[in-house]
Order: C-alpha cells, then sequence, then structure tokens
C-alpha cells in the first residue's frame, strides 16, 4: 500500500479545498488533495457538449461524463446514484471532479444578510449560527478578491462592506432593464448580481466576451472555477491527486485523525497521514464518508459524538416560471443571470414563511423549456410552420422569452438526511449515500408568495403564456449535513470549523452552514474556507 | 430569417475586441487572454470557440467543412433554404451534407430528397432562380403528406441541428452545433459557448 505524508492532507479538490490548498501551500505548508473524480480538460468538455443531444445540452453535468470510481447524481436521474427514501426528490446535484460544481455553477456571489446568521434569535426559526456578518465581513471580502467578484459598489444588498468589489459590475442585460423599468412601483429593485466572473482581465483570465453557457461550462474561464486555486496551489507546491477516492477517516486512541485511507480506479488502496486533516467534499460525500468510517470506538462514525452529521440537509427549492413578454427583451445574450432581485430576502415575514431571491434570466426558455434548438424545432413539428413564417416565428418568439427563478429559504430538519447504505455500493464498492428530504410549509409557503410576486412581474410586462412550473426545482444548493455551532452536543463544528471531537479534522463547505438564508451559497463557503485556513495555519504553527 | 445589418455590426465589434485582447497580449497578459483572442478574431464565421483554438484542436468532428458541393448538395441546400426560410449563405454546406446523406433513407411515409426538389422545381444543381415558399404554398406542392413529411424532416432537422433517432432508445444523432438554425437563424442571438462580443454587449438593445 503506498503511503502519503503531509503537513495538511485535504479531501475534495473543489472551491473550500482549492482555497484552502492554495492557502496552505503559499505558506510554506505541505500540502496533499486527494480529489476522487477525474482532471477536467476544458477544450474536451467543450466538444462533449457540443456532441450532447439537444435535450441534455443545457444540463448542469452534461459534458462532464460519469465515472464508475466516483459516480455523482445526475440531472435526469436523481436516483442513479443517491438512494431516494423521500418522500420529495432530492433534486440538487453535484460535481466529482478537479475544481468540483464550481465547473458548472451560475457565478453569483453573495453575500449573506445579517440576520441570516441569527433566524432563530431574530424570528424564531431555524438555527443561529456561531459567527455574526461582521465576524465574517473581513473574510467576506478576501473571498471576494481571490474569486474576481464583480460587483456594483452603488447598489445595496443589505450588507455593509469595509472593501469594494474587485471588480466593476457585471452589466445589467437589456432584458433586466426592460425587467427594471416595469417593476418601478412595485417595491421590487432589481440589482445587478455579484458574480465571479471577469468584467475585466484579472488573475490573468479573459473578461466574459458573452458565451451564454456559464452553466454548465464558461468555455473561455472568464466565469471564475476552483481550478484557478488548484492550480495556485501545485505552483506552491501542494500535489493534487485526482482519482484518489477516501473512503475511511481512521482515529487514535486520543481523539484525533490519524490518517486517510484511499482507493484508486483500479481498486489498489493507499494511504496518507498528515498534521491536519481536512474534509471538503461537500454536503454530501463529507457526511457519506463520516459515517462510513464507524468503528466500534465511534459507532455513529467520525465526527459525531453529536449525532448530527448527515442530518439538516437542506436546498433552496426553487420556484421556476416563464412567460413571453410583449415587447422583446432579446435575452440569450450575456451571461445567464446578470441581475436579481434581492430586497425580499429579509423581513418579519420569515416567521411564518421562506424569504426567496429572484433570478433574472438571460437564458430565455432554455431551463423550463429547452433550447432554442428544441423550441424552433417545436414550430415545425407541434405548429406546423415552415418557410419565411417559421424563420420570422423564431425570431419574433425567442425576443420575446423570459424567465424567472425565485430560490427559496428552507429551514433546518433534522429528519432530512444522508445516511450510507448498508447493502449498496458504487462500482469500488463504497457505500452508495440514502437521501431523506422533505420540503415543508414554510418554505411551500415562501415558494406561494414567489409566485405571486413572479405573476405580478409578469403582469407589470405585460406578458403572455405565463407559465408556473409545478412544483419545485433543485438549486444545486446542497447545505446543512456537518452544522457549525457553539455547542458540541447540537454541532459537529464550531466558528473556525474545526471538529469538536477531533482536534485536527476541519470539515469544509455548505455544510456547516446552521441555516440557509436564500442567497448563494458559494461566497460563503469561500468565506469560511479562507477563516479556516488561518485557524489551521495558527496549528501547524504551533 | 436575418438581416445582415446586424451581423455586420456584430462583426465590427468582434473586431474591436481584437484589437482590446492584442493590446492587452502586448502588455504582458496571460495565455487565457490568447484564447479570447483567438476565440473572438474570427467570429465572422459563428465557427469558432476558445479552447478548441488555443490547443489547435479541431472543431467538433459534427462542423468539419464539407468539400465543394456536389450537385445534389446544392440541390439540397436550395430546397432547404426554402424550407427552413433562411438565406443560402446561413445554411452550413458540412452540416448539408450530414443532413441529406441522414435522409438518404426518407422518413417514414415521406419521400425522397430529390422526389420533393424536382416536385418543388428545383433542379439537381440547384441552378436557376428557386421558387419561393409562397410559390409551393400556392402550387400545393407540401399538400400531400409524403411531400409534408419530408418537407418537415428537413426544417426539423436544420432547426435542430440533430437527425432524430431510428430506434427506441437510440440518441438522436447530432449533424451540427454551430450550424442548427435554432440559434443561427437568431437575429439578435448566437449559441451558447460562442463569444457573442465585446464585454456588455448584452446591455445594449440588437441593432435592428
Amino acid at each position: 500500500m503506498a503511503q502519503h505524508h503531509a503537513d495538511v492532507v485535504i479531501i475534495g479538490a473543489g472551491l473550500a479545498g482549492g482555497l484552502v490548498a492554495a492557502r496552505l501551500a503559499a505558506a510554506g505548508a505541505k500540502v496533499l488533495v486527494l480529489e476522487s473524480g477525474p482532471n477536467r480538460d476544458r477544450a474536451a468538455a467543450l466538444q462533449t457538449f457540443q456532441q450532447l443531444g439537444n435535450d441534455s445540452k443545457g444540463l448542469p453535468d452534461g459534458p462532464y461524463p460519469q465515472v464508475p470510481y466516483a459516480p455523482k447524481p445526475s440531472t435526469i436521474d436523481p436516483k442513479n446514484y443517491l438512494i431516494q427514501q423521500g418522500p420529495d426528490l432530492f433534486k440538487s446535484n453535484y460535481e466529482r471532479q478537479v475544481g468540483g460544481t464550481t465547473w458548472h455553477w451560475l457565478g453569483s456571489s453573495f453575500r449573506l444578510v445579517p440576520n441570516d446568521f441569527k433566524v432563530k434569535s431574530a424570528y424564531g426559526v431555524g438555527a443561529d449560527w456561531p459567527v455574526s456578518y461582521n465576524d465574517l465581513e473581513p473574510w467576506y471580502g478576501q473571498a471576494e478578491k481571490e474569486l474576481g467578484v464583480a460587483g456594483d459598489n452603488a447598489e445595496d444588498l443589505g450588507v455593509k462592506r469595509s472593501t469594494p468589489y474587485p471588480q466593476p459590475p457585471i452589466s445589467k442585460s437589456y432584458l433586466d432593464q426592460q425587467v427594471a423599468a416595469a417593476v418601478t412601483g412595485l417595491g421590487l429593485v432589481v440589482a445587478t448580481t455579484p458574480a465571479a466572473r471577469n468584467s475585466t482581465i484579472y488573475q490573468n483570465r479573459p473578461p466574459c466576451c458573452g458565451n451564454h453557457n456559464c452553466i454548465p461550462l464558461c468555455p473561455i474561464q472568464a466565469k471564475y472555477d476552483a481550478t484557478v486555486h488548484t492550480e495556485k496551489a501545485k505552483q506552491s507546491g501542494a500535489q493534487i491527486l485526482d482519482q484518489a477516492i477516501a473512503y475511511a477517516v481512521d482515529v487514535n486512541s486520543a481523539g484525533k485523525v490519524s490518517g486517510i485511507r484511499f482507493k484508486r480506479p483500479d481498486g489498489t488502496q493507499e494511504s496518507a497521514t498528515a498534521t491536519v486533516y481536512v474534509i471538503a467534499a461537500h454536503a454530501i460525500e463529507t457526511p457519506k464518508l463520516l459515517l462510513m468510517s464507524r468503528t466500534a470506538a465511534l459507532p455513529n462514525g467520525v465526527a459525531n459524538s453529536s449525532g448530527q452529521v448527515g442530518r439538516n440537509l437542506m436546498d433552496h427549492p426553487t420556484l421556476l416560471s416563464y412567460a413571453l413578454t410583449a415587447q422583446p427583451v432579446y435575452p440569450y445574450r450575456g451571461p445567464l443571470s446578470t441581475s436579481g432581485i434581492e430586497n425580499l430576502r429579509d423581513g418579519d415575514f420569515r416567521r411564518t414563511r421562506g424569504a426567496f431571491r429572484i433570478e433574472i434570466g438571460n437564458d430565455g426558455w432554455s431551463w423550463p423549456v429547452g433550447d432554442m434548438t428544441q423550441i424552433a424545432a417545436g414550430l415545425v413539428t407541434k405548429q406546423g410552420l415552415l418557410g419565411p413564417q417559421l424563420a420570422q416565428m423564431v425570431n419574433d418568439r425567442a425576443s420575446r422569452h423570459i424567465r424567472m427563478a425565485s430560490l427559496v429559504e428552507q429551514l433546518p430538519d433534522p429528519d432530512n438526511r444522508v445516511t450510507v447504505s448498508p447493502d449498496q455500493n458504487d462500482a469500488i464498492g463504497i457505500p452508495r449515500p440514502v437521501i431523506n428530504y422533505k420540503v415543508d410549509q414554510y418554505t411551500l409557503d415562501g415558494m406561494a408568495a414567489a409566485k405571486q410576486t413572479h405573476q405580478q412581474i409578469y403582469q407589470a410586462l405585460n406578458a403572455t403564456e405565463v407559465t408556473v412550473v409545478d412544483g419545485f426545482q433543485g438549486a444545486g444548493h446542497i447545505m446543512g449535513t456537518y452544522r457549525m455551532g457553539t455547542d458540541p452536543k447540537t454541532s459537529v463544528v464550531d466558528a473556525n470549523q474545526r471538529s469538536h471531537d477531533h482536534a485536527n479534522l476541519f470539515l469544509l463547505g455548505s455544510g456547516v452552514f446552521p441555516s440557509a438564508g436564500c442567497s448563494n451559497p458559494s461566497l460563503t463557503i469561500a468565506a469560511l474556507a479562507l477563516r479556516a485556513a488561518s485557524a489551521i495555519k495558527a496549528d501547524l504553527h504551533r | 430569417m436575418r438581416h445582415e445589418p446586424s451581423r455586420a455590426e456584430r462583426g465590427t465589434s468582434l473586431r474591436e475586441a481584437s484589437l482590446t485582447r492584442r493590446h492587452f497580449l502586448l502588455g504582458g497578459a496571460a495565455s487565457a487572454a490568447v484564447a479570447l483572442l483567438a476565440a473572438c478574431s474570427n467570429k465572422n464565421s459563428r465557427n469558432t470557440s476558445a479552447p478548441a483554438a488555443t490547443t489547435g484542436a479541431s472543431q467538433a468532428a459534427t462542423d468539419t467543412p464539407a468539400p465543394a458541393p456536389s450537385p445534389a448538395l446544392r440541390q439540397f441546400i436550395a430546397l432547404s433554404a426554402v424550407l427552413t426560410g433562411v438565406s443560402l449563405d446561413v445554411l452550413d454546406p458540412g452540416a448539408a451534407q450530414g443532413f441529406l446523406t441522414a435522409l438518404q433513407t426518407p422518413p417514414a411515409g415521406g419521400m425522397t430528397v430529390v422526389q420533393l426538389a424536382v416536385a418543388a422545381g428545383i433542379p439537381v444543381g440547384g441552378s436557376g432562380t428557386a421558387p419561393s415558399f409562397a410559390d409551393l404554398t400556392a402550387k400545393g406542392v407540401l399538400t400531400p403528406p409524403a411531400e409534408r413529411i419530408t418537407a418537415d424532416a428537413i426544417a426539423t432537422n436544420w432547426y435542430s441541428g440533430q437527425v432524430a433517432a431510428t430506434g427506441a432508445g437510440k440518441a438522436p444523432s447530432v449533424i451540427t452545433y454551430n450550424g442548427a438554425l435554432g440559434w443561427k437563424a437568431l437575429d439578435f442571438a448566437m449559441a451558447p459557448a460562442l463569444c457573442g462580443g465585446v464585454f456588455g454587449f448584452w446591455s445594449a438593445k440588437p441593432a435592428a
């Protein structure tokens, strides 16, 4: 068995793992990153994308084929890997590859609003965080710099900032401007979405040129992805091992993590030891690994004296709608979303229903209906159009497509959880995750409020063919399954994301979120990761 | 339908983009900017994407340039232009060859491409003045089911860029990505993953 040793072993080469690896390697630490999935080549991923059938092109996971040794949830079939026990279907997915899910993220980079950190104290629901907005504010600033967030300093997003955005804002789309004009008087404010997408040359990456393909793949890497930091880590001497699938976290009699065992795709086994261990494998794979590492001494698994590992699984269940505007708004241009309505993210209503933010899409009907190749073909097969009338109709309708999506707050529920299957394994013998998930009335009431707001906006736009998609969509924002807190009896990690149970183990990612708010989580993941890196660095210097 | 001024305007933007990036390159910016320069400098062809340009990799195999069109292919392109409502120059010859090959076996209940072209008055070689779609309609050329089925298949293929699967459980065959009319026929937008222009172009109303 090959054995590796480093100062820090990190499991997961995504956003959190990449940032911490880069920080610690730059500080002189010997860093080893174990990533279950493969390296991806951008040109190959683009070619895969272009050769997909039209019904698969827009899917987040389309350009990234499954590999048997690191299976992942599929957008089309959420039960392909996750064993879903309901009652609701958990619809969000993630990538297992170097760079993680940031390959297919949209890039939206919000700071949570201050009350998101104290939703229990403020509104009597959910759970408070062990950190406040003010505690995290400097780290948000650092995260924005690392990711190259472009934003508008003049716009009020409900938070105080001590540093400006590192890049000028991503310009509002023409469509955004039409919505903003229409909703004047409704109490709704259309704001530029802060995004980890270049508006200038930043970190040697080009500015966005409107490829209109942030999800599933930015072909020019104008959109930040975590390979930026895995590459930085490598340049500072870190070793990134892809296709290294961790399956056991060993803990010694002193209660410290003593090693990681991992497999290779061919079944061979290797191990790694370190002074400090970081697990940053996102909110399903991380609890899976902790739970499957149970021993006689730790019958509930690693880091799980609280019994909270795997519990409180959350997403931002998403209300999706679309319509045809009266006048052209010219979608299908620029980043997939450049603005949203953010002034609904907080308020006393959170005592009784979930908050939401509205993402205004520049992607027409691609998400709810299908892309223009499918829609145009449908005009032939379903409406019998041919010739100039067909070409004219394609243009006319496409120019008036609009869609909105509301990301709705979900409360932590201990019965929404990830466990490991006792008898169903993946191709290399690692247990598959089992999911129990339900969207409760608090969130459903938030979705009802969102639906009403969508309809108001469409009415203001004199839109027709207004359609609200039944049920909820997954946002891809998987959170909560190893929550942070001050009490080791009710939480898994502390404010620095250090395990309450094992002093040399840190658990990173949105799994630490005690509550979800309704803002896209990645910037908070990044800010917390940088904060944890500081704590780890101090440990190493001790 | 396409309006040439729109395309010309887009070309201007892309030339500006190239100049902008060249400036940065001279300033020592990185290889990533090279990718964008390559991606945007050839956009009049609407046929380039950054990583392929950077690595020298070919475009998707489905978009390889075709040799000089054969008489049968010219006939098919002329027929396709009438049925899809776009001008001849919008129809990529390489993709046309793919669709024509796929239609060697007529769709169920349909006639052959050659039979439909002859019925429409388009000779092999596609020479002469092609009939307008209104002509075909007035003469009832597309009224019989066999004619209509093949006409619909041609238009559907072109707009989707792919050919429907012929068997249960089989995936459709992608013939062209860049040439799919669902995107390429739009006056104001391009297929995803193609560089659209300089940063921020999406803020403005497209040129008429």
